[in-house]
């Protein structure tokens, strides 16, 4: 009998350490493979994501940019009082929608007509600064005179000059 | 759809960026905390009346560990990239402890599988012949040692390793309460609470998960539902049935008489937002009527008859497998439905059906590990040692 050797019937787990070995050694050499190749080049990131983000193409043009194509909407929505409020804001990137280099169209532009576009700024909420003009829509549209449909605001303000 | 907000929210709290598949996942680990729990009070504690249960505990434990991952690939926007958690294992960040803790996690189940389910594998390789032979004798690692000495030794490697596997499962499970407890800003998920109440409330899910599975499992093989084993799963899911609600309650009572200003808002989400998944689901429903089913059943379980015994649990169990969803939902969800201001609310979320993140991908991620336990069962069926004892006997 092989009892007095305590090690007899441990083959089996011998042979599972030293699974357990090679798991511990392929994860360590996956590393190798799966690592990103600028992993912690500045920090615990990707260094090249820096890159990447940076190479991103511009989408967003600003006023100016629309002026070329567009410069009535432009003139106006410059003397109104929504001057302060981007084209691209309430419309998209012009990047989406134009080629700027070629001067030609490249898509539709969304318009968002619908009274949800100007609740987003100008519903009447406690903790807006109280300069700010909001309105409480219903109480505002049936005070003018109007009616509260979708897109009620229209039949009133016109969006890039609203007086 | 534009979201219904009211008072003062930032840009940033308009979206509920921590979707459904953030629910789903704590959802899942809770399931592999609590089943492998059930699995260590037989091997590690020598709960003999589980006994029945704990092979197949701990198959359901690998089978839904497999899957525990895969809410949070979809829910990343570079799946691909997954995988750098686990090979750039980091001591700073508790998101980072993932990748340590699955993948240790995963490796202990997976040797603790092997071990308990060695002898079987043996006996499937030596009854076979051909690639099914190959397949176990590799399976086996090529010893056939069955003797009573590698038995035993066998043994004692189950419980290191089962005892081991046990604060491996809970800070697995842990870290995920710990993730949202040190959230500081928000003050519905920071209290030091939050990885407890997680445990707890995984330990209810998986004994309840392991109630519905075993019995449905027996009624399947037409074989009797073990008294003591139902009795005793009663038993433990009432304990951590009643732990989990105290530390629930606790959390919001303690808010509710400090009147801090974050009551204000708590105060609020609870009886609004989430009136119906937090009073109705996770305290009223899946809370206290479970509490009172399992009740009667340990307290007055000596005049039960055994039909009642099982419906019984039966029934609090699909109740409380709700009720541990629902909770995850309020933390998950309810944690993102007001505005870090204090100030302002976002007053509804439905999740889309058919989103890339949505109910659909939800129930599909969930009804994965149910087909990998019926594989593992065609494979390795996990009360064969039961069958072979009686005709032993
Ligand atoms: C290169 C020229 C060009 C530039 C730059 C340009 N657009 Fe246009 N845009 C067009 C053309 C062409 C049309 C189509 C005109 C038409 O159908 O009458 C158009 C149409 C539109 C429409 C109407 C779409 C519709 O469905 O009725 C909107 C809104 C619009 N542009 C907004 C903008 C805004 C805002 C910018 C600046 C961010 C901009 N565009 C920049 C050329 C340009
Ligand atoms: C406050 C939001 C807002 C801003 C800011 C804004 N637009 Fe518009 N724009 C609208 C809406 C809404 C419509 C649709 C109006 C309608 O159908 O009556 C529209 C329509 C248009 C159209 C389609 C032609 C038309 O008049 O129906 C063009 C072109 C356009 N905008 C260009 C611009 C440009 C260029 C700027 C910036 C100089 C700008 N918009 C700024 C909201 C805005
Ligand atoms: C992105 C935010 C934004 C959106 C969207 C927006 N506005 Fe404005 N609006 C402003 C700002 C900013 C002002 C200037 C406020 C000031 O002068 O203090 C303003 C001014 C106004 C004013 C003049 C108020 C006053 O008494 O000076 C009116 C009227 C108005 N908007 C109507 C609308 C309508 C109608 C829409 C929808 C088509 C709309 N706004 C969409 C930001 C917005
Ligand atoms: C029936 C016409 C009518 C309609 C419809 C209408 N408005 Fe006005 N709005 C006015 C008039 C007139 C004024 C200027 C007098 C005043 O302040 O009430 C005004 C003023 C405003 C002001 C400035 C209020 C202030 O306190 O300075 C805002 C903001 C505004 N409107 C937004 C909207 C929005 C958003 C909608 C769509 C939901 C809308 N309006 C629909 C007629 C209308």
């Amino acid at each position: 009998m092989t009892s007095e050797n305590p090690l007899a019937h441990s083959k089996h787990v011998f042979r599972a350490a030293l699974l357990l070995l090679a798991v511990v050694v392929a994860l360590i050499l996956g590393r190798l493979f799966f690592v990103p190749e600028t992993w912690g080049e500045y920090g615990f990131y990707r260094g090249a994501a820096v890159g990447e983000h940076r190479a991103e193409p511009v989408r967003f043009g600003g006023d100016e940019a629309c002026e070329p194509c567009h410069d009535a909407e432009y003139a106006e929505h410059a003397a109104g009082v929504h001057a302060p409020v981007r084209c691209e804001l309430c419309h998209g990137p012009v990047a989406l929608h134009a080629d700027l280099e070629e001067g030609e169209k490249l898509a539709e532009m969304p318009v968002r007509r619908g009274r949800e576009l100007c609740e987003l700024c100008h519903r009447a909420q406690a903790a807006r600064p109280a300069s700010f003009p909001q309105i409480d829509v219903r109480e505002h549209v049936l005070e003018n005179g109007g009616e509260v449909t979708p897109d009620a605001c229209f039949d009133c303000h016109d969006p890039h000059s609203p007086y | 759809m534009f979201p219904e907000l009211t008072g003062f929210l930032f840009p940033n709290d308009v979206h509920i960026h921590w979707s459904m598949m953030i629910v789903m996942y704590p959802y899942i680990t809770g399931l592999v905390a609590g089943a492998f729990i059930v699995s260590s009070l037989y091997h590690v504690f020598g709960a003999e009346e589980l006994k029945p249960l704990g092979r197949f505990a701990l198959a359901t434990a690998l089978c839904f560990l497999a899957v525990a991952g895969l809410p949070l690939l979809n829910h990343l926007g570079h799946p691909e990239r997954g995988i750098n958690i686990i090979v750039t294992p980091h001591f700073t960040s508790a998101m980072a402890g993932f990748g340590i803790l699955y993948a240790s996690y995963f490796i202990i189940l997976l040797f603790e599988v092997w071990f308990v389910f060695r002898v079987d594998i043996i006996e499937t390789a030596e009854r076979s012949t051909g690639f099914k032979r190959g397949l176990f004798a590799a399976l086996a690692l090529g010893v056939y040692d069955t003797s009573p000495e590698a038995r035993s030794l066998d043994r004692n490697i189950i419980r290191i390793l089962a005892a081991i596997g046990i604060p491996m499962a809970c800070l697995l499970h842990g870290y995920v309460g710990f993730l949202f407890g040190a959230v500081k800003a928000n003050p519905w998920w920071s209290t030091p609470l939050m990885p407890v109440i997680f445990l707890f409330s995984a330990m209810v899910s998986g004994i309840a998960l392991l109630v519905i599975l075993y019995q449905v499992a027996m009624k399947l093989k037409g074989v009797p539902i073990d008294r003591l084993a139902i009795a005793a799963l009663a038993r433990w899911l009432w304990l951590f049935l009643i732990m989990s609600l105290t530390l629930e309650l606790l959390e919001i009572m303690m808010l509710a008489y400090e009147r801090a200003e974050e009551w204000e808002v708590i105060g609020h989400l609870l009886t609004h937002q989430l009136s119906f998944s937090f009073i109705s689901l996770q305290m009223v429903g899946g809370g206290l009527i479970p509490l009172i089913l399992l009740g009667i059943v340990v307290l007055m379980g000596h005049y039960m008859d055994d039909r009642i015994r099982n419906t019984l649990t039966m029934v609090s169990s699909l109740l409380l497998l709700l009720q541990v969803l629902a909770m995850r939902w309020n933390v998950v969800i309810g944690g993102q439905m007001f505005s870090k201001s204090m100030s302002g609310f976002r007053e509804t979320y439905v999740p889309g059906f058919f989103e890339k993140e949505g109910v659909l991908a939800a129930v599909a991620i969930l009804f994965i590990p149910f087909i990998l336990l019926a594989i593992f069962e065609r494979v390795l069926p996990t009360f064969r040692h039961l069958e072979r004892e009686e005709g032993s006997v």
